[in-house]
C-alpha cells in the first residue's frame, strides 16, 4: 500500500484528485476478473493496454445520458422536477452533472446543450449571462477535459450564445463537438470556427456518417470524451487498445502481422473486454443498481464497447522497412494502402466476433486511440507522426481513408497560422471539403491559442506551465497534457497556411 | 514595361499554383500566379516574377494550357471557396488570362482577378463577364511618386479603379504602406473616398511595409509603425468604409 501513502503525500495533487487516486488504488488492490496468460503477457509485451480502467470495472467507461429525456421528466431520485426556465435548466443539468458516472469519475457527455437550452432562451441578453455563468462552472467543477458537450446541427441562439460565450471565456472544458450536416448555416459554421481558433472548440463532426452508422439507435448519437461516438442513451463499458507499431516490432514481414499476429492480439484484446465487461454487468451491480437505468436516462440495451488502437504509422514504416520497400506512411501511396489493409483485417477480426452485450450488433466498435500521456514514439489513432505531416491538402485526403472503419472515434487535428482568424470561412471550407471527401471528424485551433488541443482533450499551455513550475492545477488532464507536450511534441504540430506553407 | 506575350493564346507562363491561400480573397481559395509584371515596384516581395519572355528559367517558371492548370486545381476543389488569378502581374498574358478565366468558369469555380490595374478599358471589357471581382492595388494617387516606386504612371490604375467600384466588382483593394517616402495619407484617403461613394463595403487592406526581400534601395526603409497604421485606419473608417484590415 505504499502507492496509498505517496498519493496522500504528494505535494501537487489537490485533495479531489487524491481521493480520486485513492479510490483508483483501493480497485487495485483485488483481482477479481479472470486474465488467461496470453492475455497478460500481451498486457506484459505493451501491446494491450486497458487505459488504467482498474482492475474491478463498477461502472462503465463512458456514460451517455439522455438528457432530452431528463429534461422531459426530471428525476426522482434527485428530486428534480422538469425545467421551465432557463434558470432551472442549467440548475438541473448541473445537479445531473455530479451523479453521472464514468472512468474519470466525470462526465464524459453533458449533452447537446444548444437545443437543451434553446426552448428557455428568451431575452438574450440575460441568457448569455446564465450560460456563459453554467459554462464556467462547469470548467470549474468538472476538472476533466474528457467532459463533451454537443452543438447543431441547426444553428439556434443558445448555439450561438454557447460559442460566444466560449470565445470570452477560452477555458479548457468542456470539450464541444459542432455536428454538421446541410441544415448548418454558413453563418453558424463561420461562427463555429472562428470560435474554433481561438479557444480549439468546437471540433466538427461528420453528421451524415455518423447518423448512418447509428440509425438503430432510437435517439442518435453523441460525441463524447475526446470524439467518441455512442449512442444515446447507452455508453460504452470499456476501451481497450492495442500498440500496432509494438505489436509490428514481433512480426517477420507485413504478411505475418496481417495473417498471424494482428488477428491473435485482437482475439485476445476481445477476450480480455469481454471478461470485464462479464463483471460490470453480471457481478458489479451497476446497472441493477443505478437510478440511471431505473429512470430510464439510460439503457443497459444502448451500451457497447471499443476497441482501441494506436501506431499505425509507426507499425506500417517498420514493415514496410521488413518488406524491403522504402514508402513512409502519410507519404507514398504504398504505404498508406497497406495501413489500410491493417484496419481492414482490424474489422474484419473484430465482426467476427460476437458478445451479446454489444448494442452494436454484439460486435466491438473500433477506435482510432488519442494516446496516453507517456506514449513516446507511437502516434496516436492512424495520425501522421507530427513533424512528418504533408500539406494540409494531402494530409486531408490521407485520413479521410481511414475515417470510415472508426464508427466510434478518430479525427485529425490542424494548428493554423494566426492570420486565418481573419477568414474563418477558410476553416469552413476546408472542413466541408474534408467531409465530402469522407472524414468523420476535424479539429482546428489558431497557432496562438492558449487553449489547445492535445490529442483529443483540450489544456491551457498557461497551466501546463504552471505544472512545470510545480504549481498545483485544478484539472486533471493538464498532468497529461505536459505529458504529450514533453512525449509527443504536440506544441510542434505543423503549422498550417503560413507564409505559403501548407 | 508594356510588353506583352502575343501568339501565346493557349499557353501561358505559369510561375506556382498555392493550393491554398487564406489571404487572398474571400475563403480559402487556390491561387494561380502567372508570371510577368508590368511594374517594378522598389518594395516587390516577389521580383523573380516580373520578368517574362526568353529570360525564364523552365525549373521556375511553366509554359502551361489553361486546361492543365484547370485540371491541377480541381484537386483542390472540395475545399476552396474559389480562385484567384495573380501575379506579377496577370493581365499581362491576356489572351491566356481570358482563356484560363473561361475555362475556370466552365467547372463553375469562383474566380478572382489580383491584379496592380495596369490594363485598358478594352481589356476590362473583355475579361468582366468572365469572373467575379477583382482585387486592386493602389500603390500610390500621385502620378510622381507612382512612376518612381513602379516604373509606370498610374492613370490606367485609377481609371480601373473608378471603373471597378462604379460597377461593383471591386472586392478588395491594397495598398502598402512606405513610411516617410509615399504620401500614405493622401493615397488613402482618395481610395476610401472613391470607395465610400459606391461601395463602402469593400474591404480596404492597408499593409505594411516589410523591409525584407526588397531591392537594396528598399532596404534602409522602416516599417510604418502602429500610430501610423492606426491613423490611416481612421481616415479610412472615417470615410466611411466597413472594412478596413491592417496588416
Ligand atoms: S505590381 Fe506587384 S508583382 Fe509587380 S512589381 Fe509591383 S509588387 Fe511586384
Amino acid at each position: 500500500m505504499s502507492n496509498v501513502l505517496s498519493i496522500i503525500q504528494d505535494p501537487v495533487l489537490t485533495y479531489e484528485q487524491k481521493v480520486i487516486s485513492l479510490a483508483r488504488a483501493a480497485e487495485d488492490s483485488i483481482e477479481v476478473l479472470n486474465i488467461p496468460a496470453a492475455v497478460q503477457s500481451l498486457r506484459d509485451r505493451d501491446i494491450l493496454c486497458d487505459l488504467f480502467e482498474g482492475h474491478a470495472p463498477y461502472r462503465p467507461r463512458y456514460v451517455v445520458v439522455n438528457f432530452e429525456k431528463f429534461m422531459k421528466q426530471g428525476s426522482k431520485f434527485l428530486e428534480i422536477d422538469p425545467p421551465q426556465d432557463l434558470e432551472e435548466a442549467v440548475h438541473a443539468l448541473l445537479i445531473l452533472y455530479k451523479h453521472i458516472p464514468s472512468i474519470s469519475t466525470f462526465p464524459v457527455y453533458i449533452g447537446s446543450l444548444d437545443t437543451l437550452l434553446e426552448p428557455f432562451v428568451e431575452d438574450e441578453e440575460g441568457a448569455f449571462k446564465t450560460i456563459k455563468l453554467f459554462l464556467k462552472h462547469i470548467d470549474r467543477t468538472i476538472t476533466d477535459s474528457f467532459c463533451h458537450a454537443n452543438l447543431g446541427p441547426e444553428p439556434t441562439r443558445a448555439g450561438t450564445l454557447i460559442l460566444r460565450a466560449e470565445r470570452e471565456l477560452q477555458d479548457a472544458i468542456p470539450n464541444i463537438t459542432l455536428k454538421v450536416s446541410p441544415a448548418s448555416t454558413e453563418d453558424f459554421l463561420r461562427d463555429a470556427a472562428a470560435t474554433s481558433l481561438i479557444t480549439a472548440k468546437p471540433s466538427f463532426a461528420n453528421h451524415a456518417m455518423f447518423s448512418k452508422e447509428f440509425e438503430d439507435f432510437a435517439d442518435g448519437y453523441a460525441i463524447v470524451s475526446c470524439y467518441n461516438g455512442l449512442p444515446i442513451g447507452g455508453g460504452s463499458y470499456t476501451l481497450s487498445r492495442l500498440k500496432l507499431d509494438k505489436l509490428s516490432y514481433e512480426a517477420v514481414n507485413s504478411a505475418d502481422y496481417i495473417e498471424r499476429l494482428l488477428p491473435e492480439a485482437i482475439q485476445l484484446a476481445m477476450d480480455y473486454m469481454d471478461e470485464r465487461i462479464r463483471f460490470l454487468v453480471e457481478e458489479s451491480h451497476f446497472f441493477e443498481s443505478s437510478f440511471l437505468v431505473r429512470e430510464g436516462l439510460i439503457d443497459p440495451a444502448r451500451f457497447t464497447a471499443m476497441l482501441g488502437e494506436v501506431g499505425l504509422a509507426e507499425a506500417v514504416n517498420h514493415l514496410m522497412k521488413l518488406d524491403g520497400r522504402s514508402g513512409r506512411f502519410g507519404h507514398s501511396q504504398e504505404a498508406d494502402d497497406l495501413g489500410v489493409r491493417i484496419i481492414e483485417g482490424m474489422q474484419a477480426v473484430v465482426n467476427g466476433h460476437f458478445n451479446p452485450h454489444l448494442a452494436t450488433g454484439g460486435h466491438y466498435l473500433l477506435h482510432a486511440q488519442v494516446g496516453i500521456d507517456s506514449d513516446a514514439g507511437t502516434s496516436p489513432g492512424c495520425r501522421i507522426p507530427i513533424g512528418d505531416e504533408p500539406p494540409i491538402h494531402e494530409h486531408l485526403l490521407q485520413a479521410a481513408r481511414y475515417h470510415k472503419y472508426f464508427p466510434s472515434g478518430i479525427g485529425d487535428i490542424f494548428s493554423f497560422d494566426e492570420t486565418v482568424k481573419s477568414n474563418p470561412q477558410v476553416v469552413v471550407d476546408i472542413v466541408k471539403g474534408a467531409f465530402d471527401a469522407g472524414m468523420r471528424y476535424f479539429s482546428s485551433y489558431a497557432s496562438d491559442a492558449d487553449v489547445i488541443r492535445i490529442t483529443g482533450y483540450l489544456v491551457k499551455r498557461s497551466e501546463i506551465e504552471k505544472l512545470r513550475r510545480g504549481e498545483a492545477v485544478l484539472q486533471d488532464t493538464v498532468a497529461l497534457g505536459k505529458g504529450a507536450v514533453d512525449n509527443q511534441h504536440v506544441l510542434e504540430r505543423r503549422v498550417r497556411m503560413r507564409d505559403g506553407l501548407l | 514595361m508594356s510588353e506583352q506575350v502575343q501568339n501565346l493564346s493557349l499557353m501561358g507562363y505559369v510561375r506556382r499554383i498555392l493550393p491554398f491561400s487564406s489571404v487572398d480573397g474571400p475563403g480559402n481559395r487556390t491561387i494561380i500566379f502567372l508570371q510577368g509584371c508590368s511594374f517594378r515596384c522598389g518594395y516587390c516581395h516577389n521580383p523573380e516574377t516580373i520578368a517574362l519572355g526568353s529570360v525564364l528559367s523552365t525549373d521556375e517558371v511553366s509554359l502551361r494550357s489553361p486546361e492543365d492548370v484547370v485540371q491541377e486545381v480541381l484537386k483542390y476543389r472540395l475545399f476552396i471557396s474559389g480562385v484567384t488569378i495573380s501575379g506579377g502581374e496577370c493581365t499581362l498574358q491576356p489572351e491566356f488570362l481570358l482563356d484560363l478565366v473561361k475555362a475556370l468558369k466552365k467547372e463553375n469555380f469562383n474566380v478572382l482577378i489580383d491584379t496592380n490595374g495596369d490594363f485598358d478599358q478594352a481589356f476590362y471589357e473583355r475579361i468582366r463577364p468572365w469572373v467575379d471581382g477583382f482585387m486592386l492595388d493602389v500603390k500610390s494617387v500621385n502620378p510622381e511618386a507612382h512612376k518612381e516606386l513602379t516604373g509606370e504612371d498610374n492613370q490606367r490604375v485609377l481609371e480601373n479603379l473608378n471603373r471597378m467600384v462604379q460597377d461593383r466588382t471591386l472586392c478588395e483593394v491594397r495598398t502598402v504602406i512606405v513610411p516617410e517616402w509615399l504620401d500614405n495619407t493622401h493615397t488613402v484617403s482618395y481610395v476610401s473616398k472613391v470607395l465610400a461613394a459606391h461601395a463602402p463595403e469593400t474591404r480596404y487592406k492597408l499593409i505594411r511595409f516589410r523591409p525584407h526581400g526588397v531591392v537594396a534601395q528598399f532596404k534602409g526603409k522602416t516599417m510604418p509603425n502602429h500610430t501610423e497604421m492606426e491613423k490611416l485606419e481612421k481616415i479610412a473608417l472615417d470615410a466611411g468604409l466597413k472594412q478596413v484590415i491592417l496588416v
